[in-house]
């Protein structure tokens, strides 16, 4: 019942506690993503749901992307899949560092 | 007998707790030396990530050169803000067992 806010009239915390991410959280161990969802919010609160899918569009973007980092796992494939193929037609030979021969440092 | 029997296992039990106490004194000073130590770990570690960072950076430069249309170092997020990177970033164009010794060396049994 969202219009009779009966937790903060009981003073009870059944479930707000799951609301967000960026809520309180044991042992003040913060999400990944806590500084994303907590601009999205800040962004989006107060006005309606309309206004903020339009105004806080590029946070919520940046929210979503850490969370599935679809758009981070597409460019790592990409840039593989290049590096493979320069790597069979002989244009391109790995430096030591990314062939597991590079000497242990600290 | 049984008391002979008995005895022993209460002895036991009491060696058992006391070195289990004692071993907990032990642990807790172990943990205490990390924590004396964990701003050097913590450079060490930064230092590494932000080294292989720019490693990959270069060598994205290199491998993507002829690729028409690709940004590189392009930054996915919109903000500018630091956001610490995945560990399929950093070894992205390293050999697959360097990112599983990453991701599971710790762990001393399957």
């Amino acid at each position: 019942m969202p219009f009779v806010n009966l937790q903060d009239k009981l003073g009870v915390n059944i479930d707000k506690w799951l609301l967000a991410q960026s809520g309180e959280q044991p042992y003040k161990r913060t999400a990944r993503c806590h500084a994303f969802e907590k601009e999205w919010i800040e962004c989006s609160h107060g006005i309606g749901q309309t206004r903020a899918r339009r105004e806080c569009r590029l946070e919520f973007e940046d929210f979503y992307e850490c969370m599935h980092r679809q758009k981070t796992h597409k460019r790592l494939y990409e840039m593989r899949t290049q590096k493979e193929k320069l790597m069979k037609e002989g244009k391109y030979s790995a430096p030591d560092h990314h062939t597991g021969k590079e000497e242990p440092r600290p | 007998m049984f008391g002979i029997g008995i005895g022993v296992l209460v002895f036991g039990y009491w060696r058992l707790f006391k070195w289990n106490r004692e071993r907990r004194r032990l642990q807790i000073e172990d943990l205490e030396a990390r924590i004396s130590l964990l701003p050097l770990l913590q450079a060490e570690h930064d230092r590494r990530t932000l080294r292989m960072l720019r490693q990959n950076l270069e060598e994205e430069a290199k491998i993507m050169k002829d690729v028409p249309g690709w940004k590189v170092g392009e930054n996915v997020f919109h903000t500018d803000r630091w956001v610490t990177p995945l560990n399929d970033e950093l070894f992205n164009l390293r050999p697959a067992e360097e990112l599983l010794h990453k991701k599971f060396g710790f762990q001393w049994y399957v």
